[in-house]
């Protein structure tokens, strides 16, 4: 069999200039999300395809992690049909609920419209009943629920009347049970944040902080422009100092939404998180602005300037001892809930859609994206069909962007409707990746992290 | 390598410390002279990152 170098593989630029190895590069294959560190002469036999004179065992090797494939293989196909297959065995069922209508804060890229409105507890069967079909259908070993905003914490009675339902469901079909949260943190007191864990299946929760209070309260402000970063910076300092939370470890992750405006926040707060010694308590991550059904991505940045500065962010925090994760990006087979065949996004409407974007935003009110309401739509159907549903399809046969896109196997094309929107939804990891496996092999040889006195003394400078 | 933080490390790359993490990386591969796959990346960044959560402490200070 003739083999050549698969399509879906990137090899950095050289790095070092020992006199004992010689240079190295690191290799990454996209089709399996694994990546080894090379020597320059294997490179030379890749780029020039001598894999005659490559050795058994690093050919059997490059063979596994597919850096190097048949060469009549069509590799489009092969991502392709495997994303399928993992979209159709998944044995988790995901449906994400949003219990209210309503959010304190204004923030000034949020595309939705917040009212007052609370999800109807007459609208609790009818939830159920459609995850009830869903398990007629096919047998999860999962039950996932996220509750999702505007602010889930405003619909806390809702969170607390439903959870006991759905836990009684899963289990009624021996599925496991899980919840994540995703909150802006104003009301996730400590009381709070014991209930959700202790009594209410929360294993995850996320926060917003767009930046140190500066940059946060200029932006992420309640509707009547209050501040807000010191409440919940406080939050989060009272429960990561809870016995129940180091117990639990329940993972807390801080999400910073960046564009032009506040990107200079961004190393004040992972700095001052550092100080309060949340570094070994909490995961953080920079996430580009898009748009929300609004012109939000018109004040991001570019995707290369955001993906120089990611790096950047990156070796600050690897160098205050955060947890570094994703610089070898996974595989992604199931780019979000919107290509499944099966999870649903359900609002305080009783409004059903697959994708986590359009609710309460006006201009997607009277969209195809909305799949029914729970009202009137029968738990076993739904009203319209879903979107997006065949975008795998579409990648294989359209020749888009993502059919030539060397990434595509770690990025399943980031987000359907941002591309049928005409917004290229490309993540930083396209325009950075070789940035970051160099990182990795940094990381690995503990070139990127300071020593505890070199922590201290960053941390008494803040 | 577009980054500038990044040409500074791998700068560091080029004194001393290569020498010995290039020793160190091959020291870890059975039959060295023979493989030209010095490291898989991969599973070294794993098992760091398993490391890491690990180390969260159990008890608040």
């Amino acid at each position: 069999m003739r083999f050549i170098r698969s399509y879906y593989s990137l090899v950095t630029d050289s790095l070092g200039n020992s006199s004992g190895e010689g240079p190295v590069r690191v290799l990454y294959s996209t089709r399996t999300g694994k990546a080894v560190t090379i020597k320059e002469s294997l490179h030379k036999k890749m780029e020039s395809g001598d894999f005659d004179d490559i050795g058994p065992a690093d050919l059997q090797r490059l063979l596994e992690i597919e850096a190097i494939v048949p060469a009549d293989e069509n590799e489009l196909e092969t991502v392709i049909n495997r994303n399928l297959s993992e979209l159709e065995d998944s044995d988790t069922l995901s449906f994400i609920i949003q219990p209210t209508a309503n959010c304190q804060l204004g923030c000034d890229y949020c595309g939705q419209l917040h009212t007052k409105k609370q999800i109807d507890p007459s609208f609790y069967s009818n939830i159920l009943a459609r995850i009830e079909e869903k398990f007629k259908i096919q047998k999860y070993k999962n039950l996932r629920i996220s509750w999702f905003g505007s602010e889930p914490l405003m619909g806390w009675r809702n969170i607390q009347e439903l959870t006991p339902l759905l836990r009684s469901l899963a289990a009624r079909h021996q599925a496991s049970y899980g919840a994540a949260i995703v909150t802006n943190g104003l009301s996730l007191k400590p009381g709070i944040f014991e209930s959700l864990v202790n009594e209410f299946g929360i294993d995850a929760i996320e926060i917003t902080l767009d930046g140190s209070a500066f940059w946060h309260d200029k932006r992420r402000h309640t509707k009547e422009g209050g501040a807000t970063f010191d409440l919940i910076f406080r939050n989060l300092l009272e429960i990561c100092a809870l016995d129940s939370f180091a117990g639990r470890r329940i993972p807390i992750s801080i999400r910073c939404n960046v564009d032009a405006r506040n990107q200079e926040g961004v190393l004040p707060l992972i700095r001052q998180l550092a100080a309060h010694g949340l570094q070994r308590r909490i995961s953080f991550y920079p996430c580009p602005i898009h748009s929300w059904g609004n012109d939000a991505h018109t004040l991001s940045l570019t995707k290369e300037a955001y993906a120089d500065l990611e790096i950047g962010w990156i070796i600050e925090m690897a160098a205050l001892g955060f947890p570094v994760t994703g610089l070898i990006p996974g595989l992604k087979k199931s780019v979000c809930i919107a290509v499944t065949k099966d999870a649903e996004v359900i609002d305080a409407n009783g409004n059903i859609f697959n994708c986590t974007e359009v609710p309460y935003v006006p201009v997607y009110e009277n969209s195809g994206y909305v799949l029914g309401n729970l009202r009137d739509t029968p738990p076993a159907g739904i009203s319209n069909p879903r979107v997006f549903q065949d975008w795998n399809t579409k990648v294989l046969t359209d020749n888009n962007t993502c059919s030539t896109c060397r990434m595509l196997p770690v990025c399943g094309g980031m987000c359907p409707k941002s591309w049928e929107e005409n917004l290229p939804a490309c993540p930083s990891n396209k325009f950075n990746i070789k940035d970051k496996l160099v990182l990795a092999y940094l990381y690995t040889r503990g070139m990127l992290t300071t020593t505890e006195e070199e922590s201290i003394l960053v941390n008494q400078e803040i | 390598m577009k980054n500038k933080k990044i040409l500074a490390l791998a700068g560091r790359l080029e004194e001393e410390d290569v020498r010995k993490l290039t020793d160190a990386a091959s020291s870890t591969v059975s039959d060295a002279g023979k493989n030209e796959i010095i490291q898989d990346l991969s599973a070294d960044l794993w098992k760091l990152e398993t490391q890491k959560k690990a180390n969260v402490p159990s008890q608040k200070n």
